[in-house]
Formats: structure tokens, C-alpha cells, sequence
């Protein structure tokens, strides 16, 4: 009885107050207090049900997901693409089998490079460019297959800079010598971005 | 021990009680005061209500104002004149006056009987019977309303007991509420007789009901909060079982899904350099330019100088050659729309043909796909 002869001693102005205000209030967070954990333990086991849920869903093609991933590791690691750049062993071998590549291209055109000038080395991405120069003089046939050889050829070879220069005077049916510059690039994957057959083997665990 | 324990127990059962007690006091203050608080707006918003007193007779009604006023002269009504009253006072509040009605004369039967000793539970039904007995009327067209006069010694008890016609009251309850009265109350008898405990004759429904914490009321609370708790017991439970039968499986799959986006991150990091390849040698070169700008020329001119050059906009193009129509040509090359920026840098007349220009421009293949 106390505490309601406490709260009935208060004036008037302060007894609305607690009437009004702060025992609903206290009502409240009492409520509150009581059903925040309960509130709290049907959230988690709502939350728990849907995760569960959506891990068995995914899970029940995880067998044919993990061999289809298997499939396109092996298939990545076998791919032809990787042919198309060189090996990543050092600039100056790579440069020495670039400049032997479009030698041999040219030289199948029977044109003989008259200069050859190593470019800068440069990184482009994933990949480390290198390029080479080379000065000839060819006939416009000649160029046209030589063209058609680097776009086939087995390694990937990309035309940088292409100068070509004729003569100004020359007959109508006359196929003239042309002056040729040209900049090829090949191209080599900086190291630790190959495929290794370990790390694929690494990443499949059937 | 058990002393021991009988003494806790004891004292934890006072202690409940005291809570238990302590927090009923409590919230009879704070409904008692919400009930003032309620009472105190309504007064501000809407005024006080008057209260008035309608003493009925058999064909005449007076109406005065309560509590009454020695000497005041009441308003007299005929009967048949009710539905008017409401209009012949004046209203000081907002609100609908309060108006309490007192039957007297033919209107009401009084008897008076003696009831023997007998359980407080069986009074009223018994005083029903009573009525039933001694009424010329069928006691379910009659509202009954009754007081115990006294209660002897032995237990038996004199009741005085009123009866009305449910008609009567009925009619006086429509006029009442469509006259914009708040009826209070319908008495039997006088209105000094009201201060000696005579009934209301309002149905019950009308009648503010009391809610008394009694011990059916106390055990179907106890039922309710058992229930309530068997209820969360057993979903606890559920989400237990639920979590223990699951586990391993959950373990299982949640494994194998990592395994999968671990082989996902590899598979993704291992072919960026492959697709990165295919994106390059999907860019046009200086050769596959020199191609297209072959084609796009016209049959009428040749070129006896070019440059191309690969930038990160583009391919680069100048080039010197002849032409019947430098201008044409430079249209030509606009139109193909493979190129963009095609400027005319020089057009001069030909030294070596008339019918020809001399021309020197530039250009640039857009970094599409290549063709």
C-alpha cells in the first residue's frame, strides 16, 4: 500500500504526470523487456530456417556444379590461348623469339629485314609487351601476306605501328619496291598470373 | 532443514504477497487517477454536465434541476409532452445533461416479503420466484428492481422489491436518448427513497460493470500464463530439435558451397588473363586498319604514303596519296562510318595528271571489334 499512498501524497500536477506519462512508460519498457527475447529468439530461429533452407537448396546441385567447375579448370588450363603468348622466362629470350618469329614470317615472303630495333618493353595489364622494329623493303603482295602470316601466325604478333612508303613516280602496270617499318608486339604473362597445374588441382576437391 | 525450509518458504510467500499486494493498490490509484485525468478533460473540453431530476406520476411529469432545491418550482410536463423537455431548459455545457427518472404512483408495484436464511449466491434467484409468485403480470415483460430492508439475526432477510413494466421503461429510455438526454438512472419510488439503496431499474447492460479479482479469475490466469508458457517451452524445443537434427547437415552442405566458391575465385582468377587476351585480340591493329581503309576507298585513288599507328583511342591514320576528288573522298570515308575525326589536311592539284588532286589527310579507326 505504500507506494500507492506515496503516488496519491504527490500534488495533483505531479500525479497526472506519473499517470499519464511515466507509468505507461515504465508499462511499457517492461513489455518490452519481456518480449525483446522472446521477440529475439523466434528472429534467429526465422533467420537460422531461411539460411538453412537457401544451403540445401544450393547444396543439392553442388555435386554437378563442383565436376562442371572441374570441367572448365581443365579446359582453361589446356586452352590454345595460352600457346599464343611466350614464355614467361626472361624480356631478352622473349624479345629474341619475337624478333626470330616475324623474321621467319618475313623471310618466307623472301624479304630480308634490313634493321631491326628492339622496342620498350611495357606492361599492359596481366601482360608484359614486347616489341620489335623492323625496316624492309617490300613489294605490295609481299606486304599483304606478310600481313595475313603475323594475324595466323601461332603466337599472338600485333601490328603497332605500320608505315608504308612508295615511290612517287612510278608506271601504272609497275609493282614498285615499298619502304616497310614495322612494329610488332608480342606478348608474355607477367609472372604469378599463369595457371599453375597445382593450384588447379588445389581448387578442385571432389 | 525442513524448519529452515518452512521458514524461507513462508517468508518468500509473505514477500509475493506484499509485492502482490503492493502492486493491485498500485494500479487501483493509477486507474483511479486515470479516471480523474479523463474526468478533469472532459470537464475542460466540454463543460460540466447539468444534472436533472424527471419525477413521473401516472399522466404528469415534473422536471427540476439535482440535487433539488427546497422551495425550487419544478417544471410541470404532461406525459405525452416528454419528447419536448429537452428543449425547455438551457444547456450550459457542451455535453447532453444527465437526467434521472423516478416512477411513482400506478406505474410501479411495490410488495414487501421476508426471505429465510439462506447462501448470499441464492438471494436473487429466490427473490425472482418471489416475484414471479406474487406479480399479475408475466414476470419477463417486467423489469424488477429490489433492496434488502433488513437482515435479521438468524439470517433471514426483508426484501422490498418494485416492479415496472418493461414498456414503460423502454419508452422512457427511447424519449430520453432522442431527446438528447444522458439517462443516469430509472428509480422506482421517490428521490429521497435513492439514499436508502433503491434499485436502478436500467438494464443491466446499461450499467457500469465491476471486475473483481476472484479466485476463478485468479486460476484462469494462472491457465492462461501455463498455456503460454507450454506454448513457448515447446518452441524452444522445436527450434532445439530443429538445430540439433540439422547440424551435421547443415555442416555438410555449408562445406561443400565453399568448396564451390573457393573453386569459383580460382576458376575466375585463372581465366582473367585469357579473357584479357581474347579482349585484345579483339582490338583492331595497324594492319587490320590499313585493311579497312583499303576497302574503303575508291577505285579512282591510290596512296603512295601511309602511317598507322595504334593509340589508346584508336588506330591512327595519315596517309598521302591521289585521288579524282580529295573532298570526295574524305565524304566517302565519313560515310563508311569506320572512321571518325577524317580531317583533309591538304588538296593540291596534281603535277604529273590533271584530271587528279594530290591529298594528305587523316583519320581514325574506332577501337570496335575487329572485323
Amino acid at each position: 500500500m505504500r507506494l500507492a499512498q506515496l503516488a496519491s501524497s504527490l500534488p495533483p500536477r505531479n500525479r497526472r504526470v506519473l499517470a499519464l506519462t511515466v507509468v505507461p512508460m515504465l508499462a511499457l519498457a517492461s513489455l518490452g523487456l519481456l518480449l525483446e527475447p522472446i521477440w529475439y529468439s523466434f528472429a534467429a530461429q526465422r533467420d537460422w530456417r531461411a539460411e538453412v533452407r537457401k544451403t540445401f537448396a544450393s547444396a543439392a546441385h553442388a555435386t554437378q556444379s563442383q565436376t562442371s567447375l572441374q570441367e572448365q579448370l581443365g579446359s582453361l588450363q589446356a586452352s590454345a590461348l595460352w600457346t599464343k603468348l611466350y614464355p614467361a622466362a626472361s624480356d631478352s629470350s622473349a624479345g629474341a623469339s619475337l624478333q626470330a618469329d616475324v623474321s621467319a614470317v618475313l623471310r618466307a615472303q623472301q624479304v630480308e629485314p634490313q634493321m631491326l630495333t628492339p622496342l620498350a618493353t611495357s606492361a599492359e595489364g596481366q601482360f608484359k609487351k614486347i616489341g620489335t622494329r623492323f625496316t624492309c623493303s617490300a613489294r605490295i603482295d609481299q606486304v599483304q601476306k606478310i600481313l595475313a602470316a603475323l594475324a595466323t601466325h601461332s603466337r599472338y604478333l600485333r601490328v603497332e605501328r605500320l608505315k608504308i612508303s612508295a615511290p612517287q613516280s612510278q608506271q601504272a602496270n609497275e609493282n614498285a619496291p615499298l619502304a616497310i617499318v614495322l612494329d610488332v608486339s608480342g606478348y608474355q604473362l607477367i609472372r604469378g598470373a599463369a595457371p599453375t597445374s597445382d593450384s588447379i588441382s588445389a581448387g578442385v576437391r571432389p | 532443514m525442513q524448519t529452515l525450509n518452512a521458514i524461507r518458504s513462508g517468508w518468500a510467500r509473505r514477500r509475493a504477497s506484499t509485492v502482490a499486494t503492493e502492486l493491485v493498490s498500485f494500479g487501483h490509484w493509477w486507474l483511479s487517477e486515470l479516471k480523474d485525468c479523463a474526468k478533469a478533460f472532459r470537464s475542460k473540453l466540454l463543460g460540466d454536465n447539468a444534472s436533472y431530476v424527471l419525477i413521473v406520476d401516472d399522466d404528469q411529469a415534473s422536471l427540476q434541476p439535482f440535487p433539488i432545491e427546497a422551495g425550487a418550482q419544478p417544471l410541470l410536463l404532461a406525459v405525452t409532452a416528454l419528447p419536448q423537455s429537452r428543449d425547455v431548459i438551457a444547456a450550459p455545457g457542451k455535453a447532453n445533461p444527465h437526467l434521472r427518472i423516478y416512477l411513482r404512483g400506478h406505474r410501479v408495484l411495490f410488495c414487501a416479503f421476508a426471505l429465510p436464511s439462506m447462501d448470499e449466491r441464492h438471494v436473487a434467484d429466490a427473490i425472482g420466484l418471489q416475484a414471479e409468485r406474487r406479480s399479475p403480470i408475466d414476470i419477463h415483460e417486467l423489469y424488477l428492481g429490489w433492496r434488502i430492508a433488513r437482515t435479521y439475526e438468524d439470517g433471514s432477510r426483508e426484501v422490498e422489491l418494485a416492479m415496472v413494466r418493461r414498456s414503460d421503461v423502454d419508452l422512457l429510455r427511447r424519449i430520453a436518448s432522442t431527446s438528447g438526454w444522458d439517462l443516469k438512472a430509472v428509480i422506482p419510488g421517490e428521490p429521497e427513497a435513492e439514499s436508502t439503496g433503491a434499485p436502478n431499474l436500467l438494464p443491466r447492460s446499461s450499467a457500469r460493470l465491476a471486475f473483481t479479482m476472484g479466485s476463478t479469475e485468479k486460476k484462469l490466469l494462472a491457465c492462461a500464463c501455463g498455456l503460454a508458457l507450454v506454448w513457448m517451452l515447446t518452441i524452444w524445443g522445436q527450434s532445439v530439435y530443429e538445430r540439433w537434427t540439422l547440424d551435421e547437415q547443415v555442416e555438410h552442405a555449408q562445406a561443400q558451397l565453399r568448396q564451390i566458391a573457393d573453386q569459383t575465385a580460382l576458376l575466375k582468377k585463372q581465366s582473367a588473363p585469357v579473357v584479357a587476351l581474347r579482349e585484345l585480340m579483339q582490338r583492331p591493329d595497324a594492319a587490320s586498319a590499313l585493311e579497312a581503309f583499303s576497302a574503303s576507298l575508291p577505285h579512282d585513288a591510290w596512296i603512295y604514303d601511309a602511317e598507322l599507328q595504334t593509340t589508346p583511342q584508336g588506330i591512327q591514320i595519315h596517309v598521302e596519296g591521289y585521288a579524282k576528288s580529295a573532298p570526295a573522298l574524305t565524304s566517302a570515308l565519313e560515310d563508311s562510318r569506320r572512321f571518325t575525326s577524317v580531317q583533309l589536311v591538304q588538296a593540291s592539284a596534281s603535277s604529273q595528271n590533271a584530271d587528279e588532286q594530290r591529298f594528305e589527310l587523316r583519320a581514325q579507326l574506332s577501337s570496335g571489334v575487329r572485323r
